[in-house]
């Protein structure tokens, strides 16, 4: 058999003349994508400099100075505080009711099957389309704003809760009847750190898009805070101060996931989602 | 193994109360618009008669249309990068390995709010809606298609190239059949991604489309149309997930469904 | 009922006194049925069966033949089509302490370290979470993996993990101990090693042992008796004896009358596994 027939996947898998840092820097992969962006940004910061590039597309240097000027003209902080504040409670409201009743409506069948109907149906309806409707009716204030991003994060924070505790191996649940363990115990020890992983991955779609929701809401609904920024600068040609928006946005975005990944690493210890009963 | 004994037939308390589930929101909603008799709180009916209404002058066919177009190009779009790349990523770890801490990183990121970027790129017209679609739904396909190549068994590729078909024969005869089922999912997910992004994108600032007839009803202080068009889109989200399970059962005919 | 301080007396050729009282099983004509769409399959056809206090019992059957369906009826996991459980003369009708199971895989927590995992049954029980963990220390000795309290089952090798899942049933301290073949999935050295652990402890307890395997050097080596199941129906069909000497080290694997009982059950296996009933039964 020579080489010619065997798949591009494992040709490319046998050549062995990589060297140790090279199968290092393949097996962590950030090393070899941190260097592909810097090598790209810096390719956009040459063509700026050249004045290759159209002027509504800044440099990236370009944007990190758009942001210092927002931060020193003062504009940066009221707007981040507002969208903080409107981001984290609408946030916060979402997935706590979301994972509540998932947990309660996986755990028990009668509710279940009543609110499982409801929300199943209501899904695949875009919440921030509701954003012109609840304007109408409460006004063009945070309420509507919060009301929606709550709305948005409540959907996948529910189903991947309900359908974590559904999914619980059947095993542990056999463990917990066979030591006879009360309901609540059995809950708390065993139905509730089996459903943790899925729980964090409906967490984690919440959040990323809670920040688009917001985005929206900051668009549609009077705009101010950093997506008003934004579109303001947008607006006025201000390209400087739509890039200092677009980073803080993209940088907030990131880092929230980071640190909730993290975070769920560490509550999840030993499971990963979707292995069940492994021998 | 761990299925054994859930067989157990629904008792009939649940059945009802999952059509209680599904019909409650429909009357609670009812019963309080009829109570309130405020133009804001549209009754069912008077939103039935704003669907038709838009229908027969024809504004709901034609924006329903823009919409549907510019979110079936940016899925072909998103079809056409997302399976090349995931392929190009599977078949090469420099690829890998340099693509795919940049999608993970990116997935958190507001694509949507590129959009205004999006409009000085590519001016006024639909084509920045095309492109967030595809932005959007590139990742899913990308990262179902990557899953999907890199999992051919090996044993099955051996036994192709033991046939003596060249690269580009195996390719076609073992990882496309091999992978069609993760790229069908990914597509499953796209489809939802693909109709939400268009409208909201309309939404945001568009002159036409669903999206701005939604928020064009709301400034008009329309909430019935409003809500129409919502549900509408609702019930087309649903009729489009159920044609895709189709097309998949179809088109991976050989997988068994579990518990056949 | 079995206590540490049995536990510890390991190591004499004396069965413990007086402690087989309890354990009494008597299984009366059970049958399963599983219905699914218009079908009704058959699992379990009149299993009659008797197990004395103290006794090792191996059910030994192919694949499918129901004998997991038995085990977990017997446990109360599953309610039967018909007959019933009686346990020192009461029925059986839900899973409780008295009758612990080791699950095949082991079902153990993998959120939990290997000590908490054992502690379990003591936590459920309302033990406070210290004085848990002592008692469980002393079932993590006993199995062989002090040093590995603090480790959490993902860390373990296969053979580590059905002994905490051993650890953690006895800590239930069960008057039946019901195994549902524990060491299906460990490679073959493994198995061997888990063998002769399960015969150390079991020599030091002496509690009634319901164990099913597909392996019938295991049975021989392992029960007192052993009972060969059909598929499709699962019924039982042979019952004897196993003739070798107690206690059982290693050196019974090259004895003459393991390698007879070992045929005579292989042929009566295979005429089961050749029948046209065999096929997608449930096991």
């Amino acid at each position: 058999m020579t080489a010619a027939l065997v798949a591009p996947a494992e040709s490319g898998r046998l050549a062995s003349r990589r060297s140790a840092a090279w199968e290092w820097a393949l097996d962590r992969q950030w090393p070899l994508s941190l260097t592909a962006l810097a090598v790209l940004l810096l390719g956009w910061e040459l063509s700026a400099r050249a004045d290759r590039i159209p002027d509504y597309l800044l440099s990236p240097w370009g944007a990190v100075d758009g942001l210092h000027r927002a931060y020193a003209d003062g504009m940066l902080m009221p707007a981040l505080e507002l969208s903080g504040y409107r981001l984290v409670l609408g946030f916060l409201i979402g997935t706590t009711a979301g994972v509540v009743l998932g947990l309660v409506s996986g755990t028990n069948r009668l509710l279940g099957s009543l609110l499982d109907p409801m929300v199943s149906i209501a899904n695949p309806l875009p919440k921030i389309a509701l954003l012109p409707v609840f304007a109408v009716w409460l006004g063009f204030t945070d309420l509507t704003r919060i009301s929606i991003i709550a709305l948005g994060c409540f959907f996948p924070t529910y189903l991947n809760a309900a359908s974590g505790t559904r999914l619980v191996d059947v095993s542990f649940l056999r463990v917990s009847r066979n030591v006879e363990a009360s309901r609540i115990r059995s809950f708390l020890h065993v139905v509730l750190p089996a459903a943790l992983p899925r729980v964090l991955v409906g967490v984690r779609i919440s959040l990323a898009l809670s920040f688009v929701v917001l985005f929206a809401s900051e668009i549609v609904v009077s705009p101010d805070g950093v997506g008003g920024m934004l579109y303001a600068g947008f607006l006025n040609g201000d390209y400087p101060r739509m890039y200092a928006g677009l980073l803080v946005l993209a940088v907030a975005g990131f880092a929230a996931d980071l640190v909730l990944s993290v975070l769920a690493r560490r509550l999840t210890r030993g499971q990963s989602v979707g292995v069940v009963g492994r021998g | 193994m761990a299925s054994v004994g859930r067989h157990r037939a629904l008792p009939p308390v649940t059945v009802l109360l999952s059509l209680l589930g599904l019909v409650l929101p429909f009357v609670l909603w009812e019963v309080n618009a009829q109570a309130q008799q405020n133009l804001l709180v549209p009754k069912l009916g008077e939103i039935v008669q704003a669907l038709q209404e838009s229908a027969e002058s024809g504004a709901l066919w034609y924006n329903a249309s823009v919409t549907l177009r510019s979110a079936l190009c940016g899925l072909l779009l998103a079809v056409v990068v997302g399976v090349a790349l995931g392929t190009a990523m599977a078949q090469s770890r420099l690829l890998e390995a340099v693509l795919s801490p940049l999608l993970g990183a990116s997935y958190p990121v507001p694509k949507l709010a590129l959009y205004p970027v999006a409009i000085l790129i590519f001016g006024l017209g639909t084509l920045p809606v095309v492109i967030l679609v595809a932005l959007e739904c590139m990742y899913p396909i990308a990262y179902n298609t990557f899953q999907g190549v890199r999992s051919t068994p090996r044993e099955l590729v051996r036994a192709a190239a033991n046939s003596e078909g060249g690269p580009l024969r195996t390719f076609g005869a073992v990882h496309v059949p091999s992978a069609l089922p993760s790229v069908m999912t990914g597509l499953r997910i796209a489809v939802p991604i693909m109709i939400v992004v268009a409208v909201v994108v309309e939404m945001l600032g568009q002159s036409r489309g669903l999206g701005f007839l939604i928020r064009d009803a709301g400034r008009a202080i329309e909430p019935a149309l409003a809500l129409g068009v919502i549900l509408l889109l609702g019930v087309v989200g649903v009729a489009l997930d159920f044609l895709i399970k189709m097309a998949t059962r179809r088109l991976v005919f050989w997988e068994v469904a579990p518990g056949e | 009922m079995t206590t540490l301080a049995n536990i510890r007396a390991e190591g004499t050729s004396v069965p413990p006194p007086a402690r087989n009282t309890t354990g009494a099983l008597r299984i009366e004509g059970i049958s399963k049925e599983f219905r699914r769409g218009g079908r009704v399959t058959r699992a379990l056809q009149d299993v009659t069966l008797d197990v004395t206090p103290g006794e090792f019992l191996c059910v030994l059957g192919p694949s499918g033949c129901g004998k997991s369906t038995l085990l977990h009826i017997i446990g109360g996991f599953e309610r039967a089509s018909a007959g019933e459980v009686l346990l020192d003369g009461e029925p059986v009708r839900r899973p409780s302490r008295d009758l612990g199971m080791v699950f095949q895989h082991g079902a153990l927590f993998p959120w939990k370290t290997v000590v908490d995992n054992v502690a379990w049954p003591m936590r459920a029980a309302g033990t406070r979470r210290r004085a848990a963990r002592q008692e469980a220390m002393e079932y993590v000795e006993l199995v062989g993996l002090g040093g590995f309290e603090r480790s959490y089952p993902g860390e373990l090798s296969g053979g580590m993990r059905q002994r905490a899942a051993l650890a953690r049933t006895l800590a239930m301290r069960p008057r039946v101990l019901l195994m549902d073949e524990p060491f299906g999935a460990l490679d073959a050295q493994t198995r061997e090693l888990m063998q002769e652990e399960l015969n150390r402890i079991w020599n030091a307890t002496g509690m009634t042992v319901v164990f099913i395997t597909h392996d019938i050097n295991e049975a021989v080596f392992l029960g007192d008796r052993v009972v060969v199941m059909g598929a499709r129906p699962g019924r039982i069909v042979h019952d004897e004896p196993v003739l070798l000497p107690r206690p059982r080290t290693a050196e019974v694997k090259k004895d003459v009358r393991l390698m007879e009982q070992h045929n005579r059950l292989w042929d009566i296996l295979r005429a089961e596994i050749g029948s046209p009933g065999r096929g997608r039964g449930t096991s």
